[in-house]
This record gives structure tokens, C-alpha cells and sequence, in this order.
């Protein structure tokens, strides 16, 4: 009988049949190819997300109230660790959603294989891997951003490789650069124009622009003080010898990001890319007031425009639209979707332009009517003159909000403020206003969480074409502008001033940026209206200025969060964010500035980068910890 | 009067059919399933004697019943006659005869004249064969011989009040490591472990046969005692190698009933129990709760938005309208205070020479402690029915063949709380008692509404409990259905004790569950007119509320299992001094499983084996015994497939050496062994581990994805994405265990007995993730290898005590003792030479790690001056000790405190006493070096602006105004305050407890009274278990450990009855 149980049990565990998946079946045809392709794309990092996109919430431009969980936060109160980093995307922990390690892999993966494919033309195939060339290259450049210098990937080790092999080391800062750079370059070369991509299914895959214009990025993050000539990194040797900062400024690298974004920028224009002009059919009616703000506001908004130069479609703006998206009727309160929570910190309210397009503490007609010392005073509307496009006729509101610039009307949801759109378009007759004393329709009320602490919010980031009605609303589409044509002009500005100090074309891509918000020229204005007529001259005031340009042109677009560490500036997140009093719920108790943080907040040097997770540094030795962790 | 007359039908019906078989083959129809050796029964008369007297008896059970039918014989003389209806006969016999009784399923008995004229002989039911032999791995052996670790449980033990057979199992067996969590009807299971842990794969729980088929932990709980002929656990590598593939952890026998040889027997037991929670965990009053509240978010933001008003807090003391100033008590709205439950198993049992029937019903039902709404018309309580038949039969095809058939069904219905009691119980951890009623009685506008009026606050996005107890039911049916088929050939011909062996089985079980719920209406007070005391409500959630219900269909479980066992047995002893055995056994196993969820897991699950015992005892003094398993797996590569795993064992009776004659008296037992042997495991990794040889790819997963186009991801063009969930490995084998026991038998007097083992055991080739393998590598899986390596050791005594003073009075104690400690030998982490505290070598496997809590912070400055911790934290929150002194508190300062998770110690002590009629037993049981953890992030109050207050919180935390620095709670908060949720010792307790498991008085009624309904037995009986717990831990029942929050364990009062035909 044990023979004959022997001989049924010969087969009796093989039970896996032929055809059972495996990784080589991804690259037997096209359709697993492209899913592969697709696959290198979903560990892009959800750029736009107000829960995991860290410069979203974890800046100082805007601020929570305490029920908020989300790991930016930790980062906007400088509590960042070193045993459980919070938005920790190099293992994918804390807040992280995408591993771009395993991202990194995965095109390493695609790019070894994509020639396997048997039913995909060479063109595409070349495409392919270029774009994915490109993410990898990208992923890298993620990590470099937040950690500094790191392991470089360029092929895969083996699953089998020994102990040590697998011990990389974090390579120096310039080798850093050189690679990402280089490989975009590559990837470029190779990409379609925009034009070559289908948009209706196509729209946000790579081409030549997005390579060429990150590429420059690059080289600007490269040539920035963090990185280049940074003596507070000094100590950071590995167990090589080897240094990861370069200890020497050196200026060249300023010259090299500039010209690497003339070269996109040109790019860009042979594409017919240029800043966003248009206005909208639904406000070509109204007053002139609100062209150029509906016309600021759409640069953003308006899908695929033709100042976007990266749309991001891996993350629904949806959900950020219902963080910006102010409650604008009293029944609208109880829209548990419209959550109206990211609000604007008074920093970000003071750093917007007067009107004259120069900062309030500079202008002189703000200084000579002392407007400036009154900022936090009220004052009601005035019956004549332009104001009651802007604040609410017969209401009062503090001085601060009168006289800015457009692009503040256009960004800032405010207490009293005019709020245009909406589904309300006909002014004065039916378009809404907000008001965000405590128990207001804007406001906190009892024990909701929908509210912004601060007492602002971020109409910038909603399209005004968002319906909200009495019990309903629609929240428009829009891809998030990972890069648009204002950003690579004041990166291109600001890296010719500091390459070769002011000149007339940095002067001039500033300008192009202002005058679609509506503002003069730099030199000209500042001549006129400033106390530091000369400030556009000297290579540091222009600085001043580009920074300034940049803060206000790409607020609440997830940049300013990187250019403040870029700057080495981390001393100004020490500023403690302020807000007025969200429970205050008549004017007198509103209009306190209070501090919104329960704790005060705490920057220092080594905030700069984030921690590599203390776990990591024991299991490869080879690793070094940044400064200060 | 109706019942005698059947009794006795049957009782006859025996008589023919045992004759009929007697005629049929005389001497040689041995019964070889019941194993005595039986003299045979001769009816016919021949040579008849001159009759020297006549006499006249009675012939009875033991409970006083007549026996008809029974065999008076003269022994060697072949004459004999058969009792008639009242048991009575008449014979003439010479003074020199022996009369010898007998009948079937009863002992024969030999009773010389000897001058005797009256013979009032009581019939001993036969012995059970179990209690001379003791089942082992695919064969029963006798006592003496068996060197393996095996304890065996009375089933007697294993009767306490409840549905669940494995809540009984703490402390009644030496080497079983067993604790219960929940009380919850249908997901009260204990956990148990035999010896504990020593392996840190998935399977970490024993290998549980039923009449050697493997069940799950559920279908255990399901078996009813009083269908369990023996119920044991095997714990070295001799009891357990035979099992090769999956004996690592143990292995739990248990055996059913089978027929007996004899009358019909019926026993019926019935009970009926109130269940009650052990402990309830106190809360805050509603008025310290709102106080608090207040304090908790001043006390962190002196500018906080505070939610009630010195108004609210004055109305509230004052006793207003509850339904505007509510304070509720939700334990009370939600719970009743104990609960009804009845048990009813009822069985049949008999059979004579050709068949032999074991046949049971079981019927269970269990109830939740639930409140139900009058509104609603259907039942939100736990209603847990189950319900089991069961048939064994043995059939003698011919005197050397026998068949035996085991069929059984167990079903469970069951309707209860949407997501089961134990989120009732946590809900009301999540729900604050002020802010809104439970429901608000109509107000004016309202009085014709048909729905409950549920209360809510701001946009209805609070908890309410009754709410979401009250607003549906689930459903869910469990079928299990057995059926298994065995045949056992006698082969002497071709050469004596040779036997075959042959067993066929299958497992059907489905599962189905359904969910019935409407969107409950959520009303808040909109006015309050104080002066009429009237109010107004609003509705919340006009728009989302459903009157009518809403249908959910949830998982649905179907799983299929097939087993084969053939087995040669050889067993012979020659020259009465050489006993000898062999065994070869052959199994295969396969399971499918329905929905399984992927291609890999769809595929069937199998396992085959070669095992074999070779045994050789002289003169039973000296014993050896040789194990092997030859088992493969579907899991491994074809290079691995197979493991080998053998054992040796040893024994000695010196008791039975000729010099120990004098001592027998005092020492009347006294037996050495030792044992030595491999076994595996192939459940490795996780449950979904299921090819290590091949990679494990998603080509279309759902949960990654990238999109383009116009509208991108909202209906552009998406692709989802490939995966890898683990990576391909041929070298990845099996789990093995080295176990070595050294044994002890002793025993005194014949009345005090004493087993104890000592145990070490090495486990190796345990999958583990390789530690070396950095997050840059950027892999989706981890690479694994056998790398890991574990030891337990300890030691298992069991002491029992018997001792009958006379027919009247009896008592018997049973104590049993394990300890059983493991720790990591070899563990794969990264290289902790300077910093040893955080290596997991030589700490146990279920130990905690965590940071040491020195105490709570005493000021700002301190704070300030202090390593920097977690998050945001001030005075009153708890302070951690830098352990590696880098001055910050980091991952580095964790260490491994307290005991294991899971107790080291396991005990258990208790006795029984009978006096007359009456019996008495109590049993206790305990468990010590245990740690658990309040759970600070279930435990904090007022989170989310709803969570409770637990008393002991409320009475001693830290406040500005009372700086304690060890209190029992930090600073308080409305947020989750990071620092103080860290794994630490400052929630740390000790989970040791002793407690009156069981406590039974029983009255049988006397037998004269009974015997005329033809009753056997009538017991009465009054039981309880879990009546009183001793341990220092005061909040809830510290058996539960971390889960204190959930159903609660239950003290149960009980009623039973039993009835014996």
C-alpha cells in the first residue's frame, strides 16, 4: 500500500500550474509594458496634496487648527525626528506615500527591459524609456531636495548581492547634480514636444519642456547657497573620506543654472509657451477689478494652459480646492466638503505688494498716510473709488487689506473680502462676500473642524469657476502646476543676478511676471513709490526682490517651502506664525493677532534636511547622519 | 411508566442477536475494538451434574438496575441459564462450582458457591479501554511503554459552563500556556500554546487533530466534552515527530466517543446559566467629565475654544431636562447587566458484537449583554445558536475487519451588533456623555415621527453608541460538516499483531455573513425654553438619515479539505519479555480554499507524509522507541520540499526492577524517560506566503496607478500598476525544532502520582527578513532566508491525588504547573555591538520594548533642559530616560521590558470530593510573569473632543494644580499628546492573576428513587466559574491584559442537569 501512496504522491505538490505571473511576463507586450511604464509613473510623489506633499502644510505660509493630523504638520512645527521621521519618503513612512527607492528600482527595472518588448516600435520604445529616464532622474532629485547628497542608483543590485555591496554610500553633492542633470538632459533629448503628446489622454506625461525646465531647476538648487559653499555641512565625511558639501562657493554654478534656463525658457517660447493672458469669457462683463485677478487666479486654474509647463496628474486637486475654497454663505457652513481648513499666516498677508507694486513697508503713499502704522486698525469701506471691488461695501476690515496689489485680491480670501465666482458673477447684485468672525458663515463654528485658524484662506488654489450653492458644490478639475513659465523666469532672474549682478534681462523677467499681475516694472516702480529707490541696483536688493517676486507669484504652489531652505533663510520659520483670533466673534475680539502655533515653533540648522531614519544608519553603516541629528 | 417498557425492549433485543452471533462463530468472534479478552458465553447444556442445591439471585447494575438477559454459567461445566425481565434467575449448582455473570459490556465476574444460596451480583460496565492505554501519534500504546511528553486531560474536567471548550483548557493540563481576552459569544476562544512560543513565524499555535484530522482552533471550541473520549496534548519530539510537517508547536489529540458494547445508553445534560462581566471598567461622572474636558484644553492652550459653558455644567449638576443637559451613563444605556444562556447535549449510545453507535446532538445558545431598542423590530444583541450532530459508528465486517464511520455537523447561527460586541464596547470608550441625549424623546413637531430620534451634536459627526448599536444586525451562518471513514484490517495471518490501517476524511466549512442597517436621524436641541421645559429639535442629517434598511454582503469564507492516512502496524511481544512494534504510516493532506484572493493562494494547499515508530521494550523495564517523519510541502522549491524528521526515545521503569519489590509498597511507580528529536514546520513566513520559490506578482494593482489626460485622474486615461510582493527564493526550507524531555513518573501508594518534565528546545531555520538589505535597494518585498533561531526551556509538573475512604466518601486533587521561557538565539538586525539594549538576542520572544519612563515632567525649565522627546510636550507629560546618552530621546533608548506578552507561568489547582450523593469541586487557576499595557491612545480622554473618562484617570492625573509626578495620567489633553503614547514602561503592568476558575456542587438523587423510571443517573448541580480574581491590577479583569476595553470576560451562575437512561 506505501507503494501505491508513493506512486499517487509523485505529482501530489506540484500545484502551481504553468502561467502563473512572474516579472517577466511585464515586458512580453505591450499592454503589461505600458501598465510597467505606468507603474514607474505611480511613485510620483503626490505634488499638490495637502496631506503628503510637504511643502503644501509644512511651511510657514500657512497654518492648522490643532484637530489637523497629517505629518506636515509635525514639519511646520519643527518637530521633525530622527527614530520616526515624519513624510519620511525615503522608506516610505510617517505621512510618505510614495518609496521612491523602490520608484528608482522600478525604472531601473523598465529601462533594462523595455527592449524585450516585442510588439512596441522603436519610436516608442525610445520615448518610453526616456520618459522613464526622466522619473528616475526626478525620484533622485526628490531625495536630494530633502536629504541632500544621497546613494545614486544608477543600476540595479541584485537581490542576491552580498552584505557589503548593498552598503552604499551617500554620494557627494556635485556627483549628485551631475547625475540627475545629465540624465534629464539625456531624457530630454529623446522626449516629445508638447505638442507630440495627445492631450486628451496623454496631458502630464513627459516631454522635452518639463526635462529641460526641472534640469535647470536642478542646477539652481545646485548653484543656491545650501548647497554650494555650505560650511555648516563641513563635518559631513564618510567613513571614506570622502566630503559630501563642496566647501567652496563657487560662483560658476550660478552661471550654469542661468544658462541651463535660457535654454529651457527658449525651449519654452519655440513651444509657443507663454505667461498665461487671457480673460475669461464669464468675467470679460464685469468690472475691470476683477480681469486681471480671474486672469492670475486661471494662469493656475485653467487646464493645460499655455503657461503650464508641468501639470501634475497623479494627485486630484480636488481635495486641495476643498481646503482653499472659502465658505461663502452662512447654509454653505454646513457643506462638510468644502473644508476651508489651509489658512494664510499674516506673514504671507504682509508680504504682498502695495498696489504700487513695492512692499508696504517701503511705499510711501502706505508710510505718508500712515496706513502702514495702522495696518491692524479698521476702517470702513469708502462709498467712492475702487475698494468695493475688493472689501465688502458698508463693512469694516483692517487697513492691511486695502490698497494690495491684485495678485493678493486674487490669492487671499480675507474677512470682508469680495469673493468672485463661485456659481455669483453678476457685481454687485449677487456675488459673495467672506466674513470670518467666529459663528460667521466663513468662520469657526462651535465645534466644527472646517475652519481656517488664521482667519484667511486660500482662494488662489480653487478655480472660481468652483459651484457652491446653498446645499451644493462642485469642485472644477485643474492638473497641479509642478512648473509653470513665472517660476523658470524668476529662477532664470535670479540666477543672473547672482551670477553677473542686476542687469536689464533679469529686470525683464521680472517684469514679464509683474505686469501680468498687474504691477510696473521693477526699477520703476521702485524709483517711484519705494523709500529705497535704488534697492533694484544692487545685487542684493534685486535678490531681495526676486525672493519677494517668488514668494508672492508661486504662494501656496508648494515652492516656497524649499526656497526658504535653498536660501539658507530657516531662521525666518522662527517668526512665529501669527493669525487673528478665529474665536473672536465681533470685530474688536476678532482683529487680535494671536499666535496660532499652541507651541512656539523651533528652527535651527539642522532643519535644513531631514534626518535619515536612525534604523536606516544601522542597518547600512555606510550611511552618515545629516548635521544635527 | 412508557420509558421502562422501551428500556426494556431494547434491552432484550440483545439477547437474540447476541446468541444469533454466537451460533454464527462461536469462539472466535472476539471483539478485538473493545480489546478483552472476553471467555465466551456457552448457553447450551451438556453433561449435566447431579444438582447438589438450587439457587436464586439477582442480577444488577451498578446503579441497582435490573439486567435481563445477563449469562449465568457453571464454569466448566456448560450449563447456564439467562436472567429474566427483573434480573432475577434460579440455578442448580454442586458446592464446588463457580457461577460465572456475564453480559454483554459488562465485566465478567467469577463467584464460587461455596455454600452461597442467594447471589445479589452487581455487573461492572467494562472499563474504557483508554484509561490502560494512551493514545500516541496514529496508535494507541500502552501506558507503561509511552516515553513521549503526553498529558491527558479527564474530560470531566473540560465540563464547565460554557459554549467554549478552549476556555476550559487554562491551567487543567501541565505544558499548555493558555489565557482568554474577550468574552464575547463566538469570539471568546482562549489562546493556548503548548510550552509556549518558540518560533516567530505566523503558526505559532499546536496542530489540533480530531480524530487525527486537522481542525482549527474554532472547530475545538465547538466540541462538547461530553462527546470527547480522550483529549491530550503531545509536547516532546517523540509525541510529535510523526507529524513531521506541522508537530513543531505541539499537538492537541482529541478522540471521540465511540459505541460500547452493550444496552442502550442515554445521557442528557442541560443547563442554564446567567452570565454577568467579571469587572466593569469605571468611568468619570459626566459633571468631572466636563470639568475636565475644560481643563484639558486650557491646561494646553490657554487659548483653546472650550466646549461647555458654566451654564451647561450648572444645569447639568442641577439636574435639568436630561435631554438638554444629558449626562449619560453609556455603559448602563448599552448594557444589561447579565444575560441568559442554555446548553442542552444530549446522547445516545450502545451497540453489540457487529455494530457499535455513538450518536450526539448538541444544542447551544448564547446571548450578548446588549440592550435592544423597543423601536426596532429586530434583535442587535449576540443571539449565538449552535448547533452539532454527531454519528460514530464501528461496524465488524468479519472477525479481522472493521469499519468505522464518523460523521459530524456543526452549525452556527448568529445575529448580533454590526461589527460584534467588542466594538460596542470600544464605542463607548469613543463617545462623550454630555454633548447630546442617546435619543431625544419627541418634541412637539416630532410626535408623529416613526423613527428613533437619535441624539448628535454641531454636524452630526459625533459618536453616539446606541446609535450605531441600535441601527442593524449582521447575520452570519457557519456550516462545518465532517465525514470520515476508517478501516482497520487485522492481518495475523501473515503474521501476528500486523494490522491495517486505513482513513479517508473531509472538511466542508462555509461561511456567510450579512449586514441589515438604516442611517440613523441625528437630531440636536435647536431652543430650550427654560420656563415650560420644552424644546425644539433639529434635524442634523435630513438629507443621509434612512428610515428603511440598507442590505451589505460581507465575506464569504468556503473551504475545502481532504485527508488520507494509511498506516501498517506490527505489534508483538515474544517470549513474554520482548515486546516489540512497528508502525509505518502514509498521509496526505490537501485544502482549497474559495475567494482565496489571489492565483497563488487559489491554488491548493498540501502536505504529505511518511512517518514510522519503531518501539522495543524489555521485560517492561527497559523501553526505546525510534520516530521518524518524512514530510513534504507544496511550499518549497522542489530541492526542499522534503524534511527529515526523527527522534529517539528512552525509557526506564526501575518500579518494575526485581530489587524495588520492597519500596512498591511506599514508591509504587517510579519511571525515568528521555526523549530526543526533530520536527518540523512548514507554516513559515505569513498565511500568505504561499510559493517561496516563485515571485508573487500583481499585474493590475488596484491600489497603484498614474493617469493622464485632459481631466487626469478624473477620467483621463488610467493604467493601474505591477507589483511584487515577494521575490522569488529556492533555497528557502523548513522549520525545525530539536526538542529534548526528561521525564519523571512517580507515583505513591497508588494513590498520589506524580509526572513532571523538564524541557529544552531549539528552534532553527527561521524565516526572517534579512536585515542587511537597505531601504536604497529600493525592493517591494523583503529578502528572506532561514536564518533566525530561537530556545525555550522549562519545566511541566502535574500532581494528582485520589483517594476513596470508603463507597461513601471520595475526594481526588489535581495540581499542574508549567513554565515555559524562550528567548532569540540568533536574530537577524543590524549590527547592535554598541548598543546591546536594542539586539533582540536573548530577550523572549513575546517581549515588549519600549522607552523607560522615569516620571512625569516637573516644570517648563525641566522640559527645556531635558533630552528633547517626541512631539509636543510639556510639565506633567512623562519623561523618558536617555538611555545611550546622546541627549535626545530616539529609536536608540528603546529596551525590551517587563515579562513576555504572553505568561511564562501557567497554574492550576483544585480538587473534588463526593459524599454520598452529594459532590463538591473547586478548581483554581492562575498565571503569572505576564506583562500588558493600558493602551494610552484608547485610554485618552476627550480626544476628538468625545472620547471617555476613565475614573481612575479622573481622580489621578497630573493638573497646574496638583503636581504629581507619578500619577496615573500626564497632563491632560484634548489631542493625542505624541510623547506620551510611546511604547513605555509608564503603562506597564503586571498581568499575573490567580483566580476561582470553577466551583461546582452537585446532588445525584439517591438511586431507589430513580431506578423505577429506569433512570441511572440524576445529578442537580450548581456551578460557576471565574467567581473571584486576586491580582494587584484593579481596572478591569486582568486576564484580558491590553484588551480591557473590549467585551468583557464572563462570571457565569449556573444550573445544569443530568440524566442517564
Amino acid at each position: 500500500m506505501l507503494i501505491l501512496c508513493s506512486l499517487v504522491s509523485c505529482n501530489y505538490l506540484d500545484v502551481v500550474p504553468d502561467n502563473v505571473a512572474t516579472i517577466d511576463y511585464a515586458f512580453r507586450n505591450r499592454t503589461s509594458a505600458e501598465k510597467y511604464l505606468f507603474t514607474c509613473y505611480s511613485y510620483m510623489p503626490s505634488h499638490g496634496s495637502i496631506y503628503y506633499d510637504p511643502a503644501m502644510s509644512g511651511g510657514d505660509d500657512s497654518w492648522f487648527h490643532t484637530f489637523v493630523p497629517w505629518s506636515t504638520r509635525y514639519l511646520a512645527r519643527g518637530q521633525q525626528n530622527s527614530s520616526e521621521p515624519y513624510m519620511n519618503f525615503w522608506t516610505n513612512e510617517r505621512g510618505a506615500n510614495k518609496n521612491l527607492w523602490q520608484g528608482i528600482r522600478d525604472c531601473n527595472i523598465f529601462i533594462e527591459n523595455i527592449g524585450k518588448v516585442v510588439d512596441v516600435p522603436d519610436y516608442e520604445k525610445t520615448r518610453w524609456k526616456a520618459e522613464v529616464k526622466f522619473l528616475k532622474a526626478y525620484y533622485h532629485f526628490y531625495l536630494f531636495r530633502m536629504y541632500g547628497p544621497i546613494p545614486i542608483q544608477i543600476q540595479n543590485l541584485s537581490i542576491s548581492a552580498g552584505v557589503d555591496e548593498v552598503k552604499v554610500y551617500r554620494a557627494p553633492v556635485d556627483s549628485v547634480v551631475n547625475y540627475i542633470t545629465g540624465l534629464m538632459r539625456e531624457a530630454a533629448l529623446e522626449l516629445p514636444k508638447e505638442s507630440e503628446v495627445i492631450q486628451g489622454t496623454e496631458a502630464g506625461r513627459m516631454n522635452d519642456l518639463i526635462a529641460m525646465s526641472i534640469r535647470a531647476k536642478v542646477f539652481v538648487y545646485a548653484a543656491s547657497p545650501l548647497f554650494n559653499g555650505n560650511s555648516n555641512y563641513a563635518s559631513l565625511v564618510d567613513n571614506r573620506g570622502v566630503q559630501l558639501f563642496p566647501q567652496a562657493y563657487d560662483e560658476n554654478k550660478w552661471k550654469i543654472a542661468a544658462e541651463a534656463c535660457k535654454e529651457a525658457i527658449d525651449l519654452c517660447h519655440e513651444q509657443n509657451k507663454k505667461l498665461y493672458d487671457l480673460v475669461d469669457v464669464q468675467v470679460e462683463n464685469e468690472p475691470e477689478a476683477f480681469h486681471v485677478q480671474t486672469t492670475y487666479r486661471q494662469a493656475i486654474c485653467d487646464r493645460w494652459n499655455q503657461e503650464l509647463i508641468w501639470g501634475g496628474t497623479n494627485y486630484e486637486c480636488t481635495d486641495l480646492s476643498r481646503q482653499a475654497q472659502a465658505k461663502i454663505m452662512r447654509f454653505s457652513a454646513e457643506h462638510t466638503s468644502i473644508k476651508s481648513e489651509w489658512g494664510p499666516t499674516l506673514k504671507m498677508i504682509g508680504r504682498y505688494y502695495s498696489k504700487n507694486g513695492v512692499p508696504i513697508d517701503e511705499d510711501t503713499e502706505w508710510l505718508n498716510n500712515d496706513w502702514y502704522d495702522n495696518r491692524y486698525k479698521l476702517r470702513e469701506v469708502p462709498s467712492s473709488g475702487d475698494e468695493k471691488y475688493y472689501i465688502k461695501e458698508g463693512e469694516k476690515t483692517v487697513y492691511l487689506h486695502y490698497n494690495r496689489e491684485p495678485r493678493f485680491y486674487a490669492s487671499i480670501g480675507f474677512d470682508r473680502g469680495i469673493y468672485f465666482g463661485n456659481g455669483y458673477y453678476n457685481f454687485p447684485d449677487d456675488v459673495k462676500y467672506t466674513a470670518f468672525f467666529a459663528k460667521e458663515h466663513s468662520g469657526l463654528s462651535s465645534a466644527s473642524e472646517g475652519f481656517s485658524i488664521t482667519g484667511y484662506n486660500v482662494k488662489k488654489m480653487h478655480s472660481f469657476k468652483n459651484a457652491v450653492t446653498l446645499d451644493r458644490d462642485a469642485v472644477e478639475y485643474y492638473p497641479f502646476p509642478v512648473m509653470r513659465l513665472s517660476d523658470l523666469y524668476l529662477l532664470y532672474a535670479e540666477s543672473l543676478n547672482e551670477a553677473y549682478g542686476p542687469s536689464e534681462e533679469a529686470c525683464f523677467y521680472i517684469d514679464q511676471v509683474r505686469k501680468r499681475a498687474g504691477l510696473g516694472g521693477v526699477v520703476e516702480s521702485w524709483s517711484v513709490h519705494s523709500i529705497i529707490p535704488g534697492k533694484p541696483t544692487g545685487k542684493t536688493g534685486l535678490r531681495e526682490i526676486i525672493q519677494r517676486e517668488r514668494t508672492i507669484e508661486l504662494a501656496y504652489e508648494g515652492h516656497r517651502f524649499w526656497d526658504i531652505r535653498r536660501w539658507k533663510l530657516i531662521t525666518e520659520l522662527n517668526e512665529q506664525p501669527q493669525g487673528w483670533n478665529a474665536s473672536g466673534e465681533n470685530a474688536e475680539d476678532f482683529y487680535k493677532i494671536t499666535n496660532v502655533a499652541q507651541e512656539p515653533v523651533k528652527f535651527s540648522v539642522k532643519d535644513y534636511f531631514w534626518p535619515i531614519k536612525e534604523y536606516d544608519l544601522a542597518v547600512n553603516k555606510n550611511l552618515i547622519q545629516n548635521y544635527g541629528w | 411508566m412508557k420509558k421502562k417498557s422501551n428500556c426494556v425492549s431494547v434491552r432484550f433485543l440483545w439477547i437474540p442477536i447476541g446468541m444469533w452471533l454466537f451460533l454464527l462463530n462461536g469462539t472466535l468472534l472476539n471483539s478485538f475494538a473493545a480489546g478483552q479478552s472476553e471467555r465466551n458465553v456457552i448457553v447450551t447444556a451438556m453433561n449435566q451434574q447431579q444438582p447438589v442445591k438450587k439457587v436464586r439471585g439477582v442480577v444488577v447494575e451498578s446503579s441497582g438496575v435490573p439486567i435481563p438477559g445477563a449469562t449465568i454459567m457453571i464454569k466448566s461445566k456448560m450449563k447456564g441459564v439467562i436472567s429474566d425481565i427483573d434480573g432475577k434467575f434460579e440455578i442448580e449448582v454442586s458446592e464446588s462450582d463457580i457461577l460465572e455473570f456475564s453480559y454483554v459490556g459488562y465485566e465478567t465476574q467469577s463467584i464460587p458457591v461455596q455454600g452461597k444460596t442467594q447471589f445479589n451480583v452487581t455487573m461492572q460496565e467494562k472499563v474504557d479501554e483508554l484509561s490502560e492505554v494512551t493514545v500516541v501519534a496514529f496508535a494507541k500504546q500502552k501506558k507503561e511503554s509511552v516515553l513521549s511528553s503526553i498529558t491527558t486531560v479527564d474530560t470531566k474536567d473540560l465540563k464547565v459552563p460554557s459554549s467554549n471548550l478552549t476556555t476550559a483548557l487554562a491551567g487543567r493540563m501541565a505544558g499548555l500556556i493558555s489565557y482568554q481576552r474577550s468574552g464575547e459569544p463566538g469570539n471568546d476562544n482562549a489562546n493556548f500554546f503548548i510550552r509556549g512560543v518558540t518560533t516567530f513565524g505566523y503558526k505559532k499555535d499546536p496542530l489540533i487533530l480530531l480524530d487525527n484530522n486537522e481542525v482549527s482552533s474554532q472547530d475545538l471550541a465547538r466540541m462538547q466534552p461530553d462527546d470527547i473520549a480522550s483529549f491530550s496534548i503531545m509536547k516532546d519530539a517523540t509525541a510529535t515527530s510523526l507529524y513531521g510537517s506541522r508537530g513543531a508547536n505541539g499537538v492537541i489529540l482529541v478522540t471521540t466517543k465511540e459505541g460500547v458494547e452493550g444496552r442502550a445508553k442515554i445521557n442528557i445534560r442541560y443547563e442554564n446559566s446567567i452570565s454577568t462581566p467579571t469587572q466593569r471598567v469605571e468611568l468619570a461622572d459626566p459633571v468631572t467629565y466636563m470639568k475636565l474636558h475644560n481643563e484639558a484644553v486650557r491646561t494646553r492652550d490657554p487659548l483653546g475654544v472650550t466646549l461647555y459653558s458654566r451654564n451647561k455644567i450648572d444645569n447639568t449638576i442641577a439636574g435639568g431636562n436630561p435631554y438638554v443637559y444629558p449626562a449619560n451613563d453609556w455603559y448602563k444605556i448599552l448594557f444589561k447587566n447579565y444575560t441568559n444562556n442554555q446548553r442542552l447535549n444530549m446522547n445516545l449510545s450502545g451497540g453489540g458484537k457487529v455494530a457499535r453507535y455513538y450518536l450526539a446532538g448538541t444544542f447551544n445558545n448564547d446571548n450578548g449583554v446588549l440592550k435592544v431598542d423597543r423601536k426596532n423590530n429586530f434583535n442587535n444583541n449576540i443571539d449565538l445558536k449552535r448547533y452539532m450532530l454527531r454519528s460514530n459508528v464501528n461496524i465488524n465486517v468479519t472477525k479481522s475487519t472493521e469499519v468505522v464511520v464518523r460523521l459530524q455537523g456543526s452549525f452556527d447561527d448568529y445575529t448580533g451588533p454590526l461589527h460584534g460586541g467588542d466594538s460596542i464596547y470600544s464605542s463607548v470608550m469613543k463617545a462623550n456623555p454630555v454633548l447630546f441625549p442617546a435619543y431625544y424623546a419627541p418634541d412637539r413637531a416630532n410626535e408623529f415621527t416613526k423613527h428613533i430620534l437619535y441624539g448628535n451634536y454641531d454636524k452630526g459627526q459625533f459618536n453616539n453608541p446606541y446609535a450605531e448599536m441600535t441601527k442593524g444586525y449582521k447575520d452570519y451562518t457557519a456550516s462545518q460538516i465532517f465525514a470520515q471513514v476508517e478501516l482497520k484490517q487485522k492481518l495475523d495471518f501473515i503474521t501476528k499483531g500486523l494490522a491495517l490501517r486505513g482513513m479517508f476524511n473531509t472538511n466542508r466549512y462555509s461561511f456567510f455573513d450579512v449586514h441589515r442597517y438604516y442611517s440613523p436621524f441625528f437630531y440636536k436641541v435647536s431652543m430650550y425654553d427654560k420656563k415650560k421645559d420644552e424644546y425644539t429639535l433639529d434635524v442634523i442629517n435630513e438629507e443621509s438619515g434612512k428610515e428603511y434598511l440598507e442590505y451589505e454582503e460581507k465575506a464569504k469564507d468556503i473551504n475545502s479539505t481532504t485527508y488520507f492516512e494509511g498506516a501498517v502496524n506490527w505489534d508483538r511481544t515474544y517470549r513474554e519479555r520482548h515486546a516489540v512494534s512497528g508502525l509505518l504510516v502514509f498521509t496526505m493532506r490537501d485544502q482549497i480554499f474559495a475567494n482565496a484572493g489571489d492565483l497563488q493562494k487559489s491554488l491548493p494547499y498540501r502536505n504529505i507524509g511518511y512517518a514510522g515508530r519503531f518501539t522495543y521494550a524489555y521485560d517492561s523495564r527497559y523501553f526505546t522507541e525510534l520516530n521518524f517523519g518524512y514530510n513534504g510541502s507544496e511550499r518549497f522549491s522542489k530541492k526542499e520540499r522534503f524534511g527529515f524528521f526523527p527522534s529517539i526515545g528512552l525509557g526506564w521503569i526501575v518500579s518494575n526492577e526485581g530489587y524495588w519489590e520492597g519500596m512498591k509498597k511506599i514508591i509504587s511507580k517510579l519511571k525515568l524517560k528521555a526523549t530526543y528529536g526533530l520536527v518540523g514546520n512548514d507554516a513559515i513566513g505569513s498565511s500568505d506566503d504561499r510559493f517561496f520559490y516563485l515571485s508573487n506578482v500583481d499585474m493590475d494593482n488596484e491600489g497603484r496607478s498614474a493617469s493622464f489626460g485632459t481631466y487626469g485622474n478624473s477620467g483621463g486615461r488610467t493604467l493601474n500598476a505591477i507589483t511584487i510582493s515577494r521575490y522569488a527564493n529556492d533555497d528557502i526550507t523548513w522549520e525545525t525544532a530539536a526538542k529534548l524531555n526528561l521525564g519523571i513518573e512517580l507515583a505513591f501508594w497508588e494513590k498520589l502520582e506524580i509526572q513532571a518534565d523538564i524541557f529544552r528546545e531549539d528552534r532553527k531555520n527561521i524565516l526572517m527578513n534579512r536585515a542587511a538589505i537597505p531601504s536604497t535597494m529600493g525592493l517591494q518585498a523583503g529578502v528572506r532566508a532561514n536564518v533566525g533561531e530561537a530556545m525555550s526551556q522549562g519545566i511541566d509538573v502535574s500532581v494528582n491525588f485520589s483517594h476513596y475512604f470508603n463507597n461513601d466518601f471520595w475526594i481526588t486533587a489535581l495540581g499542574n504547573f508549567t513554565y515555559a521561557t524562550s528567548e532569540f538565539t540568533v536574530y537577524e538586525e543590524p549590527d547592535y555591538d554598541d548598543m546591546p539594549w536594542l539586539s533582540f538576542v536573548g530577550q523572549s520572544l513575546n517581549q515588549n520594548w519600549g522607552y523607560v519612563a522615569e516620571r512625569l515632567f516637573v516644570d517648563e525649565d525641566e522640559v527645556r533642559n531635558s533630552p528633547a522627546q517626541f512631539g509636543n510636550y510639556k510639565a506633567g507629560d512623562i519623561k523618558y530616560k536617555d538611555i545611550n546618552r546622546d541627549g535626545k530621546i530616539s529609536y536608540l533608548d528603546k529596551v525590551f521590558m517587563g515579562y513576555p506578552m504572553s505568561p511564562e507561568i501557567v497554574y492550576g489547582l483544585g480538587f473534588s470530593m463526593g459524599f454520598k450523593e452529594w459532590d463538591f469541586s473547586c478548581f483554581f487557576q492562575g498565571l503569572a510573569r505576564e506583562s500588558f499595557w493600558i493602551d494610552p491612545v484608547k485610554t485618552a480622554p476627550f480626544i476628538n473632543r468625545q472620547n471617555a473618562l476613565l475614573k481612575v484617570y479622573a481622580d489621578n492625573h497630573w493638573s497646574e494644580d496638583k503636581r504629581n509626578l507619578h500619577a496615573l495620567w500626564p497632563r491632560l489633553s484634548e489631542t493625542i499628546i505624541e510623547n506620551n503614547n510611546q511604547s513605555s514602561t509608564w503603562f506597564m503592568r503586571n498581568g499575573s492573576f490567580l483566580r476561582l476558575k470553577s466551583l461546582e456542587f452537585g446532588y445525584s438523587l439517591p438511586r431507589k428513587l430513580i431506578s423505577r423510571a429506569h433512570i441511572t443517573n440524576l445529578r442537580l448541580y450548581f456551578s460557576g466559574t471565574n467567581l473571584l480574581t486576586f491580582s494587584q491590577f484593579k481596572l478591569w479583569d486582568p486576564e484580558m491584559g491590553g484588551n480591557g476595553l473590549g467585551y468583557p470576560i464572563q462570571k457565569v451562575y449556573n444550573m445544569g442537569l443530568q440524566i442517564s437512561f
